[in-house]
């Protein structure tokens, strides 16, 4: 049970992990496409440096912003991962506190020679 | 019931992972609310399976009132402890699209507000069973799973009764696409049959349970 809860944590965790794994556009690949686009556009910016800076800050911008968008998101699904584990690990918990008490019961001082119960019987009608 | 339980839990992996990757590499992103809405994936199931597990808590609390089976009470207690899991995950994966979306955790909306009520409900449904004796916790907790129920189309329709524009209408008025209904469909598929699983498992553990202290006040009964 343990270790199935761990194991699926973390897979869950590295799936996730790489989910936010944004792709990052580098600022000689954006400085590329504008000289193209200048190079082959009729309507020519003049002050190149100022439209290479805004483009960048703009792309970095919108990096930015999906990135927070992924960590809400991956945020949400842990907290459900989370909820659902704890639920788990409460259920294994219960079973565990039973199964002594069964023990504690088929080996029950009090009796003489045979045990109080089986705990099969305990299972099904 | 076992063998049952053996073949549904690796399918609901397989299909817990097949829907996390339909939700990250399959499902198109939404205009307005982009990669935030595929938060609604697991929360608007999670919220779909809470209706069908207070359901059947429900039925099973009325037919407890017309037969008086214990099993009948141990089903409906059940089916309300998974129910409240799903309700809390509603409650913990709402905040954090409302953060993103309305810039708060936290707002007094019709819907939410009903929530959080039909949450304190069920809770105070396991407040009473743990604090009554056993005879009385049976017939008491029916009556409140029943009274309980009704908040469950207050919360689906908060939004219509009390015409709040905040929360998210369901998929018609939103620009649902194909890929993102079946995504969604594979979602919800998945959150049944672990609500299915998880019932069993737990009526399972609850019937042993009551089973134990029988025969436990039985024993003490013929020492004393």
């Amino acid at each position: 049970m343990r270790i199935v809860i761990v194991l699926s944590c973390i897979i869950v965790l590295i799936f996730l992990f790489m989910t936010i794994q944004v792709p990052t556009i580098d600022v000689k690949e954006i400085e590329n496409v504008i000289n193209n686009v200048q190079s082959t556009s009729e309507d020519k910016v003049e002050n190149e440096a100022a439209l290479k800076k805004t483009v960048i800050l703009i792309v970095k911008q919108l990096e930015t912003d999906q990135q927070t968008r992924l960590k809400y998101l991956v945020a949400a699904y842990i907290v459900i991962w989370l909820v659902f584990m704890l639920y788990l690990v409460r259920l294994g918990k219960q079973q565990q506190v039973l199964d002594q008490r069964l023990a504690q019961l088929e080996q029950d001082p009090s009796d003489e020679g045979e045990p109080v119960i089986n705990s099969n019987n305990l299972s099904e009608e | 019931m076992g063998k049952f339980i053996k073949f549904l839990l690796p399918a609901t992996a397989i299909l817990f992972f097949i829907g996390i990757y339909l939700i990250f590499s399959y499902a198109d992103v939404e205009k307005t609310m982009l990669e935030t809405q595929k938060i609604f994936y697991l929360h608007v199931s999670a919220a779909m399976t809470l209706y069908l597990a207070f359901g059947v808590n429900f039925i099973f609390s009325i037919k407890y009132l017309i037969k008086r089976k214990s099993d009948d009470d141990l089903l409906a207690a059940s089916a309300a402890e998974i129910g409240l899991v799903f309700c809390t995950i509603v409650l913990l994966s709402g905040p954090i699209w409302a953060r993103y979306a309305w810039d708060t955790w936290w707002t007094w909306e019709a819907r939410l507000t009903s929530t959080l009520v039909l949450w304190l409900m069920y809770v105070g449904y396991f407040i009473l069973r743990n604090a009554l004796t056993e005879d009385k916790k049976k017939l008491y907790s029916a009556v409140l799973g029943i009274i309980a129920f009704i908040n469950v189309p207050i919360v689906h329709f908060a939004t219509k009764i009390w015409e709040t524009k905040m929360h998210p209408e369901r998929g018609s008025k939103l620009d649902v696409l194909p890929a993102m209904r079946n995504t969604w469909m594979i979602v919800l598929l998945t959150f049944v049959i672990l609500f299915a699983i998880l019932l069993i498992l737990q009526y399972k553990t609850k019937k042993t349970e009551s089973r134990y202290e029988a025969i436990r006040r039985q024993h003490l009964q013929e020492f004393s």
